[in-house]
């Protein structure tokens, strides 16, 4: 080293300044030349290579045998730097190009240490190789603002700036400057020599030399290291691509939404080397855990809030950093999440909307998410969403077809209950009608011969819809049938059917019914009315004058209250009576005013058409009917409507 | 859909899997099926032969990635052998190698399990 003081002011400030933020310093050295040498002859990086100041100054050989070894020794010196010099251009990879570039003069002048700094950016220089020190120096960014490189010498550690006392605590002492095209793209660093020596004034011209011939190389093998590097972010592209297509594929050959996320996840834990991985999917406006894969069981996964504030977020959050203060719970869920292995919370949007979110857990590797893996996760996922979705729809598809289906299988049923055709008996005129809903309602109605004389009418509604109230009707139907016999008073039977349906269907099912009994030698309807809207009952002469009679005697709808007694009352029919029973699908039906049809209406219409004074069972149903499709004028049908019209005139021959 | 299979070979404590074919997202199921299997045999050293692997994709190797941590944190671990350059290159871009062995053939592979005895 050098073994003089700088007495000059320095030639060139250069401020500098280690990473973490230091503020840039000033280094204090002189360049090597102005302090070492008394020619004041600065070894400038452009000073060409076979050009050694100090030969021709001071040292001048005395005789002309010293001058031929000397020069001798040049050309050796020569050679062996264009030697290198080729060796450095022949490769591109800049590694071997910077382990060259070390250990030749390393081993040329017997340092134990050295390293490499390449200029990445303003300022910033990075270890890139390092010899006879800790391998761990490789990569660690220093900051080095350097005006006008040349060969320095480190004195102390406090002379330079924080970068200087950094490369000083190494050992590293000697500093040249690899520079082209007058820009600086990094430095060599040495340590001392082995012999305990100085370096001489030809030992810093050849390194200035070497760093020169180098320069070009170390430039080639920059550039070629950022083309390596470009290619390899584009394969990545190429890969990610490939991902997304083959998720894609996949994802859209199947409806099986547990399949998807978990697509999903495999997908993204491979691509982003993330070992857990969750995915929250939106259903029935709630969000669920679809898929975990490695995080720990969380109560915070079925939170409720934690959930709803989840489908606030807009944007990537990482928990650990980001305080977006949705929720005053949010640092509690961070802590949980954190405790479950969650690092990032990422939305999945359609359209603008969050249908899921995703949680990824740490890589791997440790490092940090980049902006490019977030997005590609987004992506990926936003691609799964629709996929997910689409195997919704597909359920929902599929459900709807089943209840199709169902509901078709009810309606059989239910038209299969209904009677074909009225009983034809002398003075008497039967006519019903079912018009079902979409739906498929509890309506019934029915008739049929109890003996010779006697007949059986019936209307009843049954609470729901569908299958199960198809099933409860044709229970009605087969208890009825059963049960009905001359011998038994119908209120008896009424209150066995209400037993047995009691006791044979769940809480909220229940039967409104009306059964009658028509005795058509004796001219008699005895009835029990159970929970049924009333039906009418009016003689036709007296009928326009607002004379009804409402059918209401009996007791309580069947299959609620167990042991319910019933009554049943007798009525003597009289030539031009009616008796017509409907069900509350008709006084309920809705116009567009949410208005009910109501009795009041249907009373209207048997006023009408008794005044017409042309009239049958048929004619009555059919204009309530109409007139009930005039009210609601288009309004979907919400309930079954049905009707029994019983018409009595005695005829000539009885 | 193109196929893949899974051959499993138990070599003492080792288990050796070669597969066959495409692991992809589709058949990545697979796959995980049949380390979930290992794992629950309570056998943690796996070595897994990519020779005839002809194609794979980041779900695949997002199933190493799911397993990998419990396969350690039983004292085993997952090597991986005879991978193509195709393969192999997938593995590299994702950066794979920092983290799981991957050695030339399954001999070595069984080697390295047996000399961390």
């Amino acid at each position: 080293m050098p073994s003089k003081k700088p007495t000059n002011p320095p030639r060139a400030p250069i401020s500098t300044g280690l990473t973490r933020g230091d503020a840039p310093m000033e280094i204090r050295q002189r360049p090597y030349a102005q302090r070492t040498t008394n020619h004041n002859r600065p070894a400038r990086p452009s000073r060409p290579a076979n050009v050694y100041p100090h030969k021709r100054s001071s040292n001048r050989p005395s005789t002309n045998r010293q001058l031929s070894r000397e020069l001798d020794e040049r050309l050796v010196e020569l050679q062996a730097l264009f030697d290198v010099s080729k060796t450095l251009n022949s490769s591109l990879h800049l590694k071997s190009i910077l382990d060259t570039l070390l250990l030749t003069p390393m081993g040329k002048m017997m340092v134990g240490k050295g390293l490499v700094l390449l200029a990445r950016g303003e300022k910033r220089f990075v270890i890139e190789t390092v010899k006879g020190l800790q391998q761990t120096h490789i990569g660690r960014e220093i900051m080095i603002d350097l005006h006008e490189p040349s060969i320095l010498v480190l004195n102390n550690e406090e002379g330079g700036g924080a970068w200087s006392a950094y490369l000083y605590k190494l050992g590293l002492q000697l500093i040249v400057p690899i520079i082209a095209n007058n820009k600086c793209l990094g430095l060599m660093a040495f340590g001392r020599k082995q012999s305990g020596q100085d370096f001489t004034p030809g030992e810093l011209e050849y390194l200035n030399s070497l760093a020169n011939l180098a320069a070009t190389a170390v430039e080639n093998g920059m550039v070629f290291q950022e083309l390596r590097e470009v290619n390899r972010r584009l394969d990545k592209k190429i890969q990610e691509l490939n991902t997304l297509f083959d998720i894609g594929k996949e994802l859209n050959s199947t409806f099986d939404s547990d399949k998807i996320a978990s697509v999903l996840a495999y997908a993204l834990m491979g691509e982003l080397m993330v070992q857990r991985c969750g995915v929250f999917v939106e259903e029935n406006d709630r969000l669920l855990l679809q898929v975990n894969k490695g995080l720990a069981p969380s109560p915070l996964f079925a939170d409720a809030e934690f959930l709803q504030w989840l489908r606030k977020l807009k944007e990537p959050y990482f928990f650990k950093k980001s305080k977006l203060e949705l929720s005053p719970r949010e640092p509690e869920w961070s802590e949980q999440l954190a405790a479950a292995g969650g690092v990032v919370l990422i939305p999945i949007t359609s359209q603008e909307v969050v249908r899921g979110v995703l949680l990824l857990g740490e890589k791997i590797t440790k490092g940090e998410f980049g902006q490019e893996e977030i997005e590609f996760a987004s992506t990926l996922a936003n691609t799964a969403m629709i996929s997910l979705e689409n195997a919704r729809l597909f359920r929902e598809t599929i459900e709807k077809q089943r209840l199709e289906e169902e509901l078709a299988i009810a309606r059989e049923i239910q038209q299969r209950l209904l009677p074909k055709a009225a009983p034809k008996l002398t003075g008497y005129e039967i006519a019903a009608i079912n018009i079902p809903t979409h739906q498929v309602g509890g309506d019934y109605f029915d008739y049929f011969p109890i003996d010779s004389n006697r007949y059986l009418l019936t209307i009843a509604d049954v609470s729901g819809k569908g299958i199960p109230a198809a099933i409860i009707m044709s229970n009605l139907q087969a208890t009825l049938h059963a049960l009905m016999t001359a011998e038994v008073p119908i209120d008896q039977i009424v209150a066995r059917i209400n037993n047995f349906v009691y006791a044979n269907t769940t809480a909220d099912k229940f039967i409104t019914c009306f059964i009658a009994v028509l005795d058509a030698a004796r001219n008699t309807l005895t009835y029990v009315n159970a929970g049924h809207n009333p039906p009418y009952f009016f003689n036709e002469n007296g009928a326009a004058n607002g004379g009804f009679r409402l059918l209401d005697k009996g007791g309580l709808l069947l299959g609620m209250f167990p042991g319910a007694r019933y009554q049943s009352e007798t009525i003597e029919l009289q030539s031009g009576d009616w008796v017509l029973m409907y069900t509350d699908g008709v006084s309920e039906a809705k116009n567009a005013g949410d208005e009910d049809f109501s009795e009041r209406r249907i009373e209207a219409v048997i006023r009408e058409r008794l005044a017409a004074k042309d009239n049958s069972a048929t004619t009555m149903i059919d204009a309530i009917t109409s007139e009930v499709r005039r009210f609601t004028a288009g309004e979907p049908q919400s309930d079954d409507i049905t009707l029994l019209s019983l018409h009595y005139r005695q005829t000539n021959a009885a | 859909m193109n196929g893949f299979e899974v051959m499993r070979v138990d070599n003492g404590e080792v288990s050796v899997l070669r597969i066959k074919g495409f692991l992809d997202a589709h058949t990545a199921s697979d796959l995980e099926r049949e380390i979930q299997r290992l794992l629950d045999q309570k056998r943690f050293k796996i070595v897994v032969n990519f020779r005839d692997l002809t194609y794979i994709s980041s779900a695949g190797l997002g199933v190493f990635m799911g397993f990998i941590e419990e396969v350690r944190g039983n004292k085993g671990d997952i090597k991986l052998t005879n991978m193509t350059p195709k393969i192999f290159r997938v593995f590299d871009l994702l950066g794979f190698p920092t983290l799981y062995e991957i050695r030339d053939d399954e001999q070595q592979a069984l080697q390295s399990f047996n000399n961390q005895k």
